[in-house]
């Protein structure tokens, strides 16, 4: 049973801001939040609707950047009727068309997707009291942990549940915060945080902050990007493993290179090791098998899930054979689809 | 029975088809009816089994295998079970049954029983169902034994109450002394005479009820008492693997079952689709996970207790042996609801095994277990 709520809708971000705190959330899409109340999980005392605000919906391009509007639902941006986010961030269109089903994404808002909760089945479990609640252990490193954390584990073993946010670290977005006395711009590398005693949360985002846009900069012309999804289902589940890579060319060898797994950590993981291994090399199979291996260095496997650092690879390995075959972004189903 | 064949040598069909059982191995009991030796036949002839070539080249990480796999199940309904039919004085008819419609089409096969006991047309029957307060007692919606049970019963009590109007229709005609056995009725006229001279229309005789309704009460009969009944099926799988992440492709999914007679093609077929694509998730993804520590179950949320999507449903094809069962029941139909369930996810591990080369023995077959079997057979070579 859903807990009694007040409700009030705000009509600037300053309204809603005034109104944020511990007790009172913002509601977005609402796609996980209400269920998290539902089921108990957590019980806000206030709802604040954003969705009344004006402004912070829809993709603008600028001179070297593009804004997404934190309202905007996961459908416009798999359908952008801007050609060239489609053509330069073909990683983030893939990683939305791969998220939930269309219905939830038609819900489902680009703001809320990167704080939505751990997907955890202890987590999500009203009956257990888990770290991460304020509970005194985790319960999935002694018990059940298939779907769990293999890299910076611990005190929490969660992992991230969002495909666009994998997507955004490779295009090293930023996340604009507004709160009531300053306006922020976050790295999403930053925004992203290991719950830690005294501060059991997954992200920056303080009670009275609400976050307005994400920023992506322009990358460079030869710069191209692939989302890998690995699930046990073919539609509407999160993954098991994801790998976003963006990498940008001078000639044959790589010049930069981002290489991001989802699914394996408490926020979306930066390969090191592996966009090392790729810098300044063509992309071979040589060099992409090399990345594969590299890409899960430091991983701890629990009893239950040393498979997924056989899956991160193999997500790796797949995303960089996509560059491998030039321009992908008309290839899957990603890209707006004009008939 | 794969991992068998595979140390014998044996093709899977073949192994399946020396231990051929004519009869219920347990007491040796004679079947009703079963069709298997025709049903391997149809499904190995329009999946291709006996082709050698069949396998296409492989390409990339992906793995192709086929595997088959067959059902024995019940089916076969019994007592009790209660029907009521009446024929109100409108001329159509009212059925009622204390089962339900749980999307099977029941509603729709009990109304064909009756109309074609009748011999009234499907629109003039009104199926009453799920109401125990207004219906007889009827069985609970499992074991696939709503149509074998209700079935029979429905088609009773439609007889009854025809023979209400035949009597009627026998005094209509001044032959009240008649027997009631030489009427019969056609195309919503009964019938009678050494030439069918005599025909009568339905309606007729319900305009002479005077505002009466004839009721008819059935029963299902017993079951034979020297014969087991059981509802038999093999399905064909093909199917995909990719070995570096344990992700399996299910390409095409052939079902051929036999349940007796098929009372509607459209239904069963349905039935048939939507039992596979619940084997599908047996095979693949529903999981049942324990916390050891409190026993509570992780998967008790269609979030995480994964049913599956269209998009991980294969192509199905269904082909049935419609070959009526009369020694099983008056209507010669055995049940569907479960038999589609039964194979499919042993026919998809098995494909994945020989896709592999690997067998998995536990299900669901996620990416993780396929990988679990991929490294087990490396560390066995």
């Amino acid at each position: 049973m859903i807990k009694p709520f007040a409700y009030a809708s705000a009509s600037t971000v300053a309204e809603a801001v005034q109104a944020l705190d511990g007790g009172c959330r913002p509601l977005a899409g609402g796609t996980d939040l209400i269920v998290l109340m539902k089921r108990g999980i957590v019980s806000p005392e206030r709802l604040v609707n954003v969705k009344t605000i004006p402004g912070i919906r829809g993709v603008e391009e600028g001179e070297d950047d593009w804004r997404i509007g934190a309202l905007t639902p996961l459908s416009e941006l798999a359908a952008s009727d801007i050609p060239s986010v489609g053509r330069n961030l073909t990683v983030l269109v893939q990683a939305v068309v791969e998220s939930a089903t269309p219905q939830l994404r038609h819900a489902a808002t680009l703001g809320g997707n990167l704080l939505q909760r751990p997907r955890c089945w202890y987590f999500r479990n009203p009956r257990i009291e888990c770290w991460l609640k304020g509970g005194a252990r985790c319960f999935a490193v002694q018990g059940r942990h298939a779907s769990h954390a293999i890299l910076g584990g611990g005190p929490c073993w969660m992992v991230h549940p969002s495909d666009p946010a994998v997507a955004l670290t490779a295009l090293d977005a930023r996340v604009e915060l507004v709160g009531p006395r300053e306006r922020r711009r976050v790295e999403l590398a930053d925004f992203f945080t290991e719950p830690r005693s005294g501060a059991r949360s997954e992200t920056v985002v303080e009670a009275n902050e609400l976050i307005t846009a994400v920023f992506v900069s322009t990358p460079p012309p030869d710069s191209r990007g692939a989302y890998v999804k690995i699930a046990e289902r073919a539609a509407w589940d999160f993954a098991l493993v994801s790998a976003a890579t963006q990498l940008s060319f001078d000639g044959d060898l790589v010049d930069d290179a981002r290489v991001v797994l989802g699914g394996v950590a408490s926020a979306p993981w930066r390969a090191g090791d592996a966009e090392e291994a790729l810098c300044g090399r063509a992309l071979t199979p040589e060099a992409i098998e090399a990345a594969a291996s590299a890409s899960t260095a430091g991983a701890e496997p629990l009893s239950e899930n040393g498979y997924k650092v056989e899956l991160a690879q193999a997500a790796v390995r797949e995303a960089l054979r996509r560059l491998r075959q030039g321009p992908v972004w008309q290839s899957r189903a990603a890209g707006p689809r004009k008939p | 029975m794969d991992a068998l064949a595979n140390k014998l040598g044996l093709d899977p069909l073949d192994l399946r088809l020396k231990n051929y059982a004519e009869v219920d191995p347990a007491g040796e009991t004679p079947y009703t009816g079963k069709g298997l030796r025709d049903v391997y036949a149809i499904g190995a002839q329009r999946s291709g089994w006996r082709d050698c070539d069949s396998a296409p080249p492989q390409e990339g990480p992906w793995r192709r295998g086929r595997g088959m796999a067959s059902q024995l199940w019940g089916g076969g309904g019994g007592p009790p079970a209660n029907a009521i039919v009446k024929l109100l004085p409108d001329g159509t008819m009212e059925v009622l049954v204390g089962v339900q419609d749980i999307g099977t089409g029941t509603k729709t096969v009990l109304a064909q029983i009756a109309a074609e006991e009748m011999g009234l047309p499907l629109a003039a029957v009104r199926v009453v169902l799920g109401d125990t307060r207004a219906t007889p007692y009827g069985p609970t919606s499992a074991g696939s034994q709503t149509l074998p049970s209700a079935g029979p019963a429905v088609r009773a009590a439609a007889r009854a109450c025809l023979r209400d109007v035949l009597e009627l229709a026998a005094q209509m005609v001044g032959r009240a002394d008649a027997d009631i056995d030489d009427f019969r009725v056609e195309r919503g006229e009964i019938v009678y005479g050494p030439q069918d001279d005599v025909r009568i229309p339905f309606r007729d005789v319900a305009a002479k009820m005077d505002g009466y309704t004839l009721v008819g009460d059935g029963a299902r009969g017993p079951n034979p008492r020297d014969a087991r009944v059981n509802t038999f099926g093999a399905q064909f799988a093909q199917v995909e693997v990719n070995e570096e992440t344990g992700q399996v492709r299910i390409l095409e999914l052939l079902a051929v079952h036999d349940v007796g007679r098929v009372i509607n093609p459209m239904t069963a077929a349905n039935q048939v689709y939507g039992g596979v694509i619940q084997g599908v998730g047996l095979g693949r993804m529903e999981e049942r996970v324990l916390d050891g520590e409190t026993g509570i179950q992780l998967t008790a949320s269609l979030e995480n207790y994964k049913v599956p999507t269209m998009m991980d449903a294969p192509d199905i094809e269904v082909s049935f042996l419609d070959r009526a069962d009369p020694k099983a029941n008056s209507i010669g139909a055995r049940g569907l609801g479960e038999p589609p369930i039964i194979p499919a996810p042993a026919a998809i591990a098995n494909a994945v095994s020989d896709a592999i080369g690997a067998r998995l023995t536990d299900l669901p077959i996620t990416p993780r277990r396929v990988l679990q079997a991929l490294r087990s057979r490396e560390e066995g070579r």
